[in-house]
């Protein structure tokens, strides 16, 4: 399997990386922090998440297809976020924490453009959460 | 020219036509404005009649009751007993019909100023084996025995005068193929014949019937004719003959004469003047029958009979077509309201000018089966309906299959009108049904699938909006009626409705579709341009006729209508639950069964654990909330709960990786829930990463109580005399009656529970029993088990927040009640949306790996 580079470190404390509909902590690791940068390849606009995937080069040069998972498409609606704001092409880098199951999966906190500017796509500011 | 700069654009154009028809070679006339609005399915046939091709359509002798001479559910009435001459009130009410087994092929109408209606019978039913060469014949071919000729009936429908054979003769002896018929006002009757044969002219009889004259010979010359479809007389007693197959209209005097020929009103299949000579011309074969006249476009052109000016357009809305498409006969009423008979959408439509708003004003039902009315005097369609047709296997008429029955079509044009790619493709998924059918995967079925599915479904009315929850998946509708549009661009599995009232009819205009639900189970499909506009009309207090019209330029050649009766259920008392995929995943193992929690028939009641008083519960403020006109609270409404992270633990928590919270447990004040042990211990267990899986929101699986409201999706309350429903964006649903029944049989255990609801104040108090025991309380495993009663309050406080307080009693699982409470908010400006948590759910994929390794 490639390797890949998974950013240990801080990670700020999300306050509120959650799921609407299953539980994190069985699906994701909070100790395998990860920050990938990539190619977006294709955004699924859906529930109960959607997903964001980009192609990752490795060290070895090999390219891996990861998979983000995002808040569900109503939350991201509601704050503000809209499909096309991810065009199919863009390089991003996406931080999360990786899958469980050890596939390329992990949920995201925050997607950056190479420009600067980011966006909280992670679940999680969706109703009810409360710190 | 400096004048004529000084006139109104207006004049200018009606001047610059006026010009043009004088010149004998007319440009098309297809840019003129459309001052109309149409109303589809206006008239109301008798339940389970539909309607067949229409070319007959007339104004009454008061000016305002609409006849029409209709083919019997197709395009003939060979072997049909049905009455094909009906007449409908202003309201689009059904009042007489009569003619059963009479006409063939009705096909012109005329009303003379006694009120006597005349119809012409413009076919035969003489054997016409297939390439017969009909066209040449001057009269019938042997063998006919009906048709043909022209009647006569009084406005009761009794025979009076029939001209011709029966089944026609050659002339001089007339008729064969009569078109239309015309009274003058002296009593003098007129009839063009000749559609497709070698006749074509024009014959004109005494007043008793008694031929006097004929004249026109088929052509295209001076004098000639070539399918006379039409005539019309106006005030100054010229006949006005629409002689479709010359694109023309020829204006004769009552001695034949030829007076004028004008273009400007395109290919004429339906001509009709009214009293203050506004002519009316219907043009249903431009550019798809006829290839003689492409540039034109049907519709109905309207203009003036003096001078020849047209004004205005009612473009037909289907643009590339093959066949007779938009209305072959047309009509006015005093009003000004068109109306057009249709015969290849088999459709009667009415036009009322776009300004006039309500054009339908609500009329109460006079005589006849009375319907239910609400308060605002709106049709009152609450209550439990169920569609009684097989369309949810097949729209168009099948045969059976494997389960799958037979059944007749129910679509108007009796098959689907589809492109040819999308026919393929429908042949393709009715091949892959058993597993290209979303339903096979339990996904929402889609608008207007859901309606006729045959699984129950209610009703709820409110001014701003009116509620549909199906037993299907417990997937709801909500149906804004408060004026507004889609909120989003976003496609959802049922689309976005938006709904109003149209007299008595509930119109509702869905848009937002994905590309990905069926209409039926034999694989007839859409794509993302679907839009549906449904029409609900109560025929009686029992039945609502159900129409959806189905717009899709993507994948149809024209737009097509459903039609299907909806009857009410009078059996259930309740929409109960269908939850199609927690069965399918119970039944192949997915989703396991857990003794210590769900319910098993034939356990032996649970008593419930001792009360524990109750905790001080926010008193409602008694000024500031909003109230219904019946004085209690007004919960209705968007709604969230500020839920404190109740759905990641009831106490304080504030662990990593998992949203925080403030603690709900107002009751026991310390020691967290109050397990029983074995309980506690699978609490914890439950905790740990292998046991995500089991979390049945994980599946998608409905919520429960009291979870559903603290889970952090918003909700939308319906609020009515006798019920409170609350809506759940996740797409299941909680019926509250408030009528004072009874819980229903222990043996019928749901996801949400059965929940009864009174008041007590101005507090809503909420008993839910029969719980299926299968749900968590929230993702780090909370249990509660199918012995529980849960009692909810919902009490005001202010014009927006709801205290909720929820008691939970279950001797299963814990030793002594518990209550945990937070607000509820309102927020007048949100809407709802839709969550189909099934279409995309990978988690439960990954988390089925992590159990499965943690097996290991």
């Amino acid at each position: 399997m490639t390797r890949i580079v998974v950013a240990i470190g801080v990670i700020c404390a999300w306050a509120s990386i959650a799921s609407a509909h299953h539980s994190f902590t069985a699906e994701f690791d909070i100790n395998k922090p990860v920050k990938l940068t990539g190619t977006i390849t294709m955004v699924r606009w859906s529930n109960p998440h959607g997903w964001i995937y980009i192609d990752v080069k490795g060290d070895d040069g090999k390219v891996t297809n990861w998979g983000f998972e995002t808040a569900a498409a109503n939350a991201l609606y509601r704050r503000g976020t809209r499909p096309e704001d991810f065009p199919v092409g863009t390089q991003v880098t996406i931080d999360g924490y990786l899958a469980r199951n050890g596939t390329p999966t992990a949920t995201s906190g925050k997607l950056m453009f190479a420009d600067g500017r980011a966006i909280t796509i992670g679940a999680g500011a969706v109703a009810g959460e409360q710190k | 020219m400096a004048t004529m700069k000084q006139l109104t654009a207006p004049l200018l154009l009606t001047l610059a036509v006026t010009t043009l028809h004088a010149q004998g070679d007319a440009q098309p006339t297809n840019t003129l404005p459309n001052p109309y609005r149409t109303i589809a399915n206006y008239f109301q046939l008798p339940q389970g009649r539909e309607w067949g091709s229409t070319s007959a359509v007339e104004i009454d002798r008061d000016g305002r009751s609409i006849w029409v001479a209709e083919r019997c559910g197709t395009n003939s009435c060979a072997g049909s007993n049905l009455p094909s001459i009906l007449k409908f009130d202003a309201s689009g009410k059904l009042v007489k019909s009569f003619g059963a087994g009479l006409l063939m092929f009705p096909h012109g109408i005329f009303v003379d100023r006694d009120g006597n209606v005349w119809v012409t019978d413009g076919q035969d039913d003489a054997p016409r084996p297939q390439g017969t060469a009909a066209n040449t014949l001057s009269g019938p071919p042997p063998g006919a025995t009906r048709g043909n000729q022209v009647f006569k009936f009084s406005p009761d429908g009794k025979l009076l005068m029939t001209l011709g054979t029966r089944g026609g003769a050659a002339a001089p002896g007339y008729f064969y193929q009569p078109n239309d018929v015309l009274v003058a006002p002296n009593g003098t009757i007129f009839v063009s014949e000749g559609h497709g044969g070698a006749n074509s002219r024009i014959l004109k009889f005494s007043k008793d019937g008694k031929l006097q004259k004929t004249w026109g010979t088929k052509g295209s010359g001076e004098g000639q004719l070539d399918g006379p479809n039409a005539l019309a007389m106006d005030s100054r007693g010229r006949l006005f003959v629409g002689d479709r197959s010359n694109n023309r209209i020829v204006i004769f005097d009552q001695g034949g004469r030829q007076l004028d020929v004008w273009r400007q009103f395109s290919r004429p299949s339906g001509i009709y003047i009214d009293k203050r000579d506004v002519i009316y011309v219907a043009d249903s074969e431009s550019e798809s029958v006829s290839r003689n006249h492409d540039g034109w476009k049907r519709g109905i052109r309207i203009g003036s009979a003096r001078d020849g000016s047209v004004t205005a357009f009612i473009p037909d809305p289907v643009e590339k077509t093959t066949g007779t498409s938009a209305a072959e006969g047309v009509a006015a009423d005093v009003d000004g309201n068109i109306y057009g008979a249709e015969v290849g959408p088999k459709a009667v439509k009415k036009y009322v000018r776009a300004q006039t708003t309500t054009a339908t004003p609500p009329t109460r039902s006079t005589g006849g089966s009375a319907i239910p009315r609400t308060a605002d005097g709106r049709p009152d369609m609450q209550g439990i309906w169920q569609a009684r047709s097989r369309a949810a296997y097949g729209l168009e008429d099948h045969p059976a299959h494997f389960g799958m029955p037979a059944g007749r079509s129910v679509v108007d044009t009796t098959t689907i009108p589809y492109q040819p790619w999308a026919a393929m493709k429908q042949r393709e998924n009715f091949e892959q049904r058993a597993k290209a059918d979303p339903l096979a995967e339990c996904f929402l079925p889609g608008v207007p699938r859901i309606m006729y599915m045959e699984h129950p479904f209610q009703i709820f009315q409110m001014r701003d909006a009116v509620a549909m929850t199906f037993e299907w998946q417990q997937v709801f509708r909500l149906i804004y009626t408060n004026g507004t549009g889609p909120s989003t661009p976003l496609p959802f599995w049922m689309g976005d409705s938006r709904g109003r009232w149209d007299g008595d009819t509930f119109v509702v205009d869905v848009t937002n579709h994905n590309d990905r639900t069926w209409f039926d189970m034999a694989g007839n499909f859409h794509s993302d341009a679907l839009r549906v506009v449904e029409r609900y009309a109560m025929l009686d207090a029992d039945t609502i006729r159900y129409q959806a019209t189905i717009e899709d330029p993507k994948v149809f050649t024209r737009p097509w209508t459903i039609s299907v009766p909806l009857a009410r259920q009078k059996e259930m008392g309740r929409v109960l639950e269908y939850q199609c995929r927690a069965e399918m995943e119970e039944a192949k193992g997915d989703f396991k069964p857990e003794p210590r929690t769900w319910y098993q028939k034939g356990s032996a009641p649970v008593p419930p654990l001792p009360a524990e008083p109750r905790p001080a519960a926010a008193a409602a403020t008694q000024s500031g909330i909003a109230r219904t006109s019946d004085g209690k609270p007004d919960l209705s409404g968007f709604t969230e709960a500020d839920a404190g992270g109740a759905n990641w633990g009831f106490e304080p928590h504030n662990e990593p990786f998992t949203p925080g919270g403030r603690g709900v447990l107002v009751d026991p004040k310390t020691g967290g829930l109050p397990y029983q042990p074995w309980a506690r211990a699978e609490k914890q267990d439950r905790t740990t990463p292998g046991r995500g899986y089991d979390d049945p929101t994980a599946h998608c699986f409905a919520g429960g109580v009291p979870r559903s409201l603290y889970v952090p999706s918003p909700f939308y309350i319906i609020q009515t005399p006798t019920y409170v429903v609350i809506l759940l964006e996740r797409m299941s649903w909680r019926i509250v009656p408030l009528d004072g029944r009874a819980h229903l049989p222990d043996t019928i255990r749901l996801w949400q529970g059965d929940s009864l609801g009174r008041w007590d104040g101005d507090t809503l108090v909420v008993e839910t029993t029969n719980l299926n025991g299968k749900t968590w309380l929230n993702e780090v495993g909370d249990v509660i088990s199918h012995a529980a009663t849960v009692v909810e309050r919902f009490t005001p406080v202010s014009a927006n927040v709801i205290q909720y307080e929820a008691t939970v009693n279950d001797p299963v699982v814990f030793t002594r009640p518990w209550t945990i409470a937070m607000p509820l908010k309102r927020n007048p400006k949100g809407e709802l949306l839709e969550v189909a948590c099934l279409e995309d759910n990978q988690d439960l994929l990954h988390l089925k790996d992590v159990k499965e390794r943690s097996i290991q």
